[in-house]
């Protein structure tokens, strides 16, 4: 089965399935980034072109989601003008506004999406094989949340001290954030990271019957808070109340080198969090350097 | 009458006074340049104005914009501060004449003008937005120290495919407790086979349904304002805006082809500048734009028939990327030997002709959609090449701006294209921090090898207008 390639939350993993397509999530490793980085250059946007660059059979969907996914998604598309995947490349408009409009824009851009997906020689879902397919994905889709929930209200085993994590994009070798962390005396009560549960959708309460496109629309517009929405009011107010149900002693935020988005996002969710937090600015190098080690092995002690 | 010519500040004081003795007469917003130094704006004394009394107002028009928009606040009107869409939305408010629009984007100005005098940076800095983030983060500062600007009744910004770092300052601004009115504008896309599609001002095409979309939500900023002025903006009153707003444009047009074709130059790179940054809202006076326009195109064309101008001859032809952070550098070009053919600062939509033939507020989302900088740089590209070979430009400068999102790999794109379509054109890519003073060395070096570039090359200086 061929596969789509993507790496964002807005791209629901079920329309892929339903268009007879293997979904898959894009997993970058810094390794990409070291060559090449230039000033300005945010290196997940870095490695995302360099991954494109040694590309196979796959599609792949991108997001509008930043400045520099927009610029990225560009210079791939220059960069595969003239080969064989020259159309292999999909540009998803996420809108960044809530309200009317730009939900019916997600969800054009989830039939615009199919189309793409049928021209590319998937098959149009029918209903019922798309309802299956959604049903399957609300299971799949609350599972990890009620795992957390328990996590949360459960606190076993309860060594360490408890804090989220929270963030955009996180290459392969950065999740020794989480690592790192545990070595500390910490331990990782919430993910809200790009990937972790602040960007599972939200099935609750959709049902399939509503039709694919409005199903898909609520589990996944309507729910996932991240910090390229406008406002992202909605950011806040999540990561403060899962802050306080599980008990989080401590916030620590990451964002890649010009990742403007979440620079800025992180003085604001500080102010709302209602604990102390940290700031962590990655690098494109794959190890997370002693500096930031240091930091991070100071902000838990003050925590204990 | 003297020759056109570019003097210093103090040189404009004693011509000042010269002229008055005259009979100049000056409109009620006149007056010494001298006065902004003392206010604050110390650049002023390290630039070089041209000596034209329309050059005169239009600096005086310029900066006296905090003046006017205090005067219309004392008379009752609702300020809207527009943030990002750069044309659009103060057409829009210039539909209802107790509105006055003004784009507190223009901080981004403000610590060159003022030299970092006033501190904005150091506020962003406090406030988490470092030196990572491009000069609008001044902005911010703005409205914490509330000293640039009124603060507006209503603020509004676009989203969506706005640049990464204006749409996190906006959003650092509405939780510092200035609520702000979203409305998406989407990144724009080549429409699929088949799929109905218009031609934008300025050329590139759209899906119909994304300019939909944009009508829709301009709807919502329609409605923001009909309640700010309670009463409903009619159709008719908009297509008046727009008539306006198109005659502003024709304006600025006919100056940049009179200014960017001529030789010898007959208006020196930093007015022209100004003259394109009108459009965007008119410096919250249309009226008062206009004839500030008026007057300049007058001594342009006077200019231009009496073959006279403020650099030589042999200027060599440069087309410009970006808006310069300091305003200097453009002195510094023509210093070297170039003079400024056409010019990208990133607004060109704010001087394409507004379709007067269709339903305002789809003429008003065609234009949005038009903006250079919500589509894809290599569409950005194909536009600059051909007026470079409009204007005949010799040579392109890209000027980088420190911190902004899309400068990074823009340049790559834009000399990509470039490179195919003018693969003989030298490309020269700069970046210009507000105050570059500590690289005007490097910067005059670079400029100047630039320039014998494209004399060494055996380049001709030409005009269609000789
Ligand atoms: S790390 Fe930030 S700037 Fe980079 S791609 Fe992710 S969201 Fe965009
Ligand atoms: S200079 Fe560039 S990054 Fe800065 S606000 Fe303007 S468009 Fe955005």
């Amino acid at each position: 089965m061929r596969r789509v390639c993507y790496f964002s939350p807005f791209i629901p993993r079920e329309w892929i399935i339903a268009h007879g397509f293997s979904p898959c999530r894009l997993a970058l490793s810094a390794e990409l980034a070291c060559a090449g980085a230039g000033a300005g250059v945010c290196p997940y946007a870095q490695a995302l072109v360099a991954r494109a660059e040694r590309w196979d059979d796959a599609l792949l969907v991108l997001t509008t989601t930043c400045d520099q996914l927009r610029r990225a998604a560009e210079r791939i598309a220059l960069q595969w003008a003239g080969r064989s995947h020259q159309d292999a490349l999909f540009v998803f408009n996420v809108p960044a506004t809530w309200g009317r409009g730009p939900r019916e824009q997600y969800q054009a851009e989830l039939q615009r999406l199919g189309d793409f997906l049928v021209r590319h020689g998937g098959r149009a879902p029918e209903g019922e094989v798309l309802e299956h397919h959604l049903e399957r994905a609300a299971g799949v889709a609350v599972a990890p949340s009620r795992t957390a929930q328990k996590q949360g209200e459960d606190h076993t085993p309860k060594k360490g001290i408890p804090v989220a994590v929270v963030g955009g994009h996180l290459f392969t070798e950065h999740h020794m954030l989480h690592y790192l962390i545990r070595n500390a005396g910490g331990r990782v009560v919430l993910n809200g990271s790009e990937g972790g549960e602040r960007t599972y959708p939200d099935y609750a309460g959709v049902s399939a019957a509503s039709g694919p496109l409005e199903a898909l629309a609520t589990a996944y517009f309507d729910a996932i808070p991240d910090a390229f929405r406008r406002p992202d009011t909605g950011l806040g107010e999540w990561l403060a109340r899962r802050v306080r149900e599980r008990g989080a002693h401590g916030v620590i935020f990451h964002a890649y080198a010009w990742c403007d988005l979440w620079r800025a996002a992180h003085g604001h969710l500080a102010e709302v969090v209602g604990v102390p937090t940290l700031f962590l600015e990655l690098g494109s190098s794959p190890e997370i350097n002693g500096h930031t080690r240091t930091r991070l092995e100071a902000f838990l002690e003050s925590l204990a | 009458m003297k020759s056109p010519a570019k003097i210093s500040l103090d040189a404009w004081e004693a011509r000042r006074l010269a002229l008055l003795n005259a009979g100049l007469e000056e409109p009620w917003y006149g007056g010494p340049l001298g006065r902004h130094l003392e206010e604050g704006d110390l650049r002023l004394q390290s630039l070089e104005f041209d000596n034209s009394t329309a050059s005169l107002r239009l600096w005086n028009f310029l900066l006296s914009e905090e003046d006017r928009l205090q005067a219309a606040r004392r008379q009752g009107k609702k300020i809207v501060g527009a943030m990002k869409d750069l044309g659009t939305v103060s057409v829009l408010a210039s539909a209802a004449p107790e509105l006055v629009s003004f784009y507190p984007d223009g901080a981004w100005w403000t610590p060159c003008l003022m030299e970092c005098s006033d501190g904005l940076f150091a506020v962003a800095d406090a406030l988490g937005i470092d030196d990572r983030f491009c000069p609008v983060r001044a902005m911010i500062g703005a409205f914490e120290t509330q000293r640039h600007f009124p603060i507006p009744d209503l603020l509004t910004c676009s989203a969506g495919a706005t640049c990464d770092d204006f749409s996190a300052i906006a959003q650092r601004l509405e939780h510092l407790g200035h609520p702000i009115l979203w409305w998406e504008v989407p990144y724009r896309r080549v429409p699929e086979h088949g799929e109905e599609a218009v031609e934008l001002p300025g050329g590139w095409r759209a899906p119909v349904s994304q300019v939909q979309c944009v009508a829709q939500e301009l709807e919502q900023v329609r409605h923001a304002l009909e309640v700010l002025v309670d009463h409903a903006i009619t159709e008719e009153e908009l297509r008046n805006a727009i008539r306006d707003a198109n005659e502003v444009r024709r304006l600025v047009n006919e100056l940049r082809t009179l200014a960017y074709t001529s030789a010898p130059c007959p208006l020196p790179a930093l007015e022209m500048l100004i003259i394109e940054v009108l459009p965007v809202h008119f410096c919250s006076d249309r009226e008062e734009c206009l004839a500030v326009l008026e007057e300049l195109l007058k001594e342009v064309r006077r200019r231009v028939g009496n073959g006279t101008g403020v650099l030589p001859q042999e200027a060599v032809r440069i087309y410009w990327v970006n808006p310069p952070a300091d305003l200097r550098v453009l002195n510094l070009l023509e210093e070297c030997g170039g003079r400024i053919c056409g010019a990208d600062y990133m607004f060109g939509h704010a001087r394409a002709p507004i379709p007067e033939d269709i339903r305002p507020m789809e003429a008003l989302a065609r234009l949005v959609l038009s903006d250079p900088m919500v589509g894809p740089a290599a569409d950005r590209a194909a536009a600059i090449c051909c007026e470079i070979s409009q204007f005949g430009a010799e040579a392109l400068v890209i000027s980088r701006i420190p911190g902004a999102s899309h400068c990074a790999t823009e340049g790559e794109i834009i000399r990509h294209a470039v490179g195919q379509i003018l693969p003989h054109l030298p490309v020269l890519e700069i970046e210009v921090p507000p105050i570059a003073d500590a690289l005007f060395p490097a910067l005059r070096t670079r400029l100047q090898a630039l320039v014998e570039t494209v004399r060494s090359r055996g380049f001709q200086p030409r005009s269609r207008r000789q």
